[in-house]
């Protein structure tokens, strides 16, 4: 990966996810600004960039809880987009922002939250 | 992208996709929408009336909290006259329950409701700590799941009270549709759709005048027995999604811990289907609801139309504990520990056996274990109660009740494995 340099995403786990993440439920990550291509990181290279760098999972890649073998996010985790410049300061669907194809800004917040365990 | 604007009030920007319409909404026409809505599931099926007091099977979790809270906001929205109680199980596992239990606290206090915490201990005589150092780890899960799945009723009486809501939602319910389905149990799916079930008493009374006089007065037994509940599902219809959601934007506290373990293999898939159908079309869990529904009115009453609450679904990952009890995953993960999957396997299968139980009606005779169904004439069998406590069984005594003499006999290990009529 040629690096030309990084931004801060924000992100938040919720609904278990945390365990993968250093038991956070928020914390800031740098992530290339580029992806593979050299194209502006998207949301989809965001999840590709945790599940490869980030997350802490060793078990089979089909028992994954956050992606699943083909890298998508998970059947039954909410992905919420907090867009910098939106003022409400409010978290979207991802669906709302174009999902994978979001482009990612310095401090956009990324939101991921099970939906699978517990009543 | 630009922002869409919601598609009710048309002026904020909306920040939710529902899944069933993929309408386009707000914040606060979300939260009014989702409110709405349950307000309706509760209005159309005269869920609750009047003065009634309900006690919400509360596990800290996202489903329970998300009930509780929508459910002090329409009980006071629409004054329904609710007493509203949380009804917490405590397994009685050291340390297992603290931060599930201590969310219920910070719960009762937020929604300013009473909250009762039974334990294992109270209910049974015996904490699941206790179970384990007498039978071993090996086999403690089924003590856990038996006993589990009588808690909330039992735990109802103690509070006296009749009728207990729980937080399975659309998502549970096509689950379990599509998991019947795929079984070919056409009368479980009938029971297992219906948003009120019932115990066996409260069955035989709501039969008659829906458990009032003549006047209408709600005849209230002295003593409320744990035959003798309702249970309601007012989440029914509202996609896992939505609960998430709902509890994000209003900022509930919830509690929810990983499942260290998959749930049980058949299950699991089910879920996953449902997941990945809801992927491709959203619409897809709410319609194979409604087709689960259009199917059981198939069903002929003899062989499922009662909706009568019975032992079944319990064992790793059914509904997580949505029936008040929390993230089994983790808690069975807990217990087992060392056992593998072949025991998942077996106690999965083993929730199954209570199938054949059927209809409303209490037999004023215990039926003999093995004696034949008298009730051919009838409209619907008669069904079995266990003859020591009273709950719903298909044999003359329950499992837990065989469990507990099993126990208190200082017999390690009842083996309730037996499995009876297991025929896969
Ligand atoms: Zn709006
Ligand atoms: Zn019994």
């Amino acid at each position: 990966m040629s690096d030309t340099g990084t931004i801060p995403i924000r992100l938040s786990f919720g609904g278990g996810l945390e365990a993968y993440f250093s038991n956070k439920r928020t914390q800031t990550v740098q992530v290339p600004s580029k992806d593979e291509s050299g194209a502006p990181s998207n949301a989809a290279f965001l999840i590709r960039y945790l599940h490869e760098n980030i997350m802490q999972y060793h078990g089979e890649a089909k028992n994954n809880p956050f992606v699943t073998p083909e890298g998508d996010v998970r059947p039954g985790i909410l992905v919420l987009i907090g867009d910098p410049d939106e003022i409400d300061g409010e978290l979207a669907d991802w669906e709302l922002e174009g999902e994978g194809a979001y482009v990612l800004k310095p401090n956009t917040l990324v939101s991921f939250i099970s939906s699978l365990h517990g009543g | 992208m630009p922002a869409s604007p919601c598609a009710l009030c048309k002026t904020s920007r909306a920040l939710i996709v529902r899944p069933k319409n993929h309408q386009k909404l707000c914040k606060p026409c979300f939260l009014h929408v989702f409110e709405t809505e349950i307000h309706h599931t509760i209005t159309t099926n005269a869920l609750f009336h009047r003065g009634e007091r309900i006690a919400i099977g509360a596990s800290g979790g996202k489903d329970s909290t998300v009930l509780a809270s929508v459910l002090k906001t329409l009980n006071e929205r629409y004054d329904y006259g609710l007493e509203l109680i949380l009804l917490s199980i405590d397994e009685g596992i050291t340390g297992y329950r603290d931060d599930s239990l201590e969310t219920v606290k910070r719960n009762a206090v937020q929604y300013g409701m009473e909250l009762k915490i039974v334990g294992y201990g109270e209910l049974y005589g015996w904490t699941m700590d206790q179970v384990v150092s007498q039978v071993g780890k090996k086999g403690n899960c089924t003590y856990c799941g038996v006993f589990r799945r009588q808690a909330l009723d039992r735990g109802a009486a103690m509070l006296g009270v009749r009728h207990v809501v729980t937080g399975h939602n659309a998502d549970d319910m096509a689950e379990t549709v599509l998991m019947n389905l795929l079984r070919g149990d056409l009368p479980r799916l009938a029971r297992t759709t219906s948003i009120v079930t019932k115990t066996p008493n409260a069955a035989a009374k709501m039969d008659t005048k829906d458990g009032r006089t003549d006047d209408g007065i709600e005849i209230i037994p002295d003593v409320i027995s744990h035959t003798d509940i309702i249970r309601s599902k007012p989440l029914k219809y509202a996609y896992e999604k939505e609960i998430v959601l709902y509890a994000h934007h209003k900022s509930l506290d919830y509690f929810s811990t990983e499942c260290i373990y998959s749930p049980e293999a058949f299950r699991g898939s089910a879920r996953a289907l449902i997941k990945n159908l809801e992927r491709i079309r959203p619409s897809a869990i709410l319609d194979v609801v409604r087709s689960g529904e259009d199917m059981a009115k198939l069903v002929p009453a003899e062989f499922g139309g009662a909706q009568t609450e019975e032992e079944g679904e319990g064992g790793c990952g059914a509904a997580q504990g949505r029936t008040g009890g929390g993230s089994m995953g983790s808690l069975e993960a807990k217990l087992r520990e060392d056992e593998g999957a072949k025991m998942r396997e077996v106690e999965a299968l083993e929730t199954e056996i209570t199938l054949p139980i059927r209809t409303k009606g209490k037999p004023k005779s215990k039926p003999k274990k093995g004696a034949p169904t008298q009730a051919k004439k009838y409209q619907k069998q008669v069904m079995g109660q266990c003859e020591r406590c009273g709950y719903l069984s298909s044999q003359s005594v329950c499992k837990a009740c065989t469990l507990l003499e099993g126990l208190n006999k200082a017999r390690p290990k009842a083996d309730i494995g037996i499995v009876v009529g297991l025929d896969t």
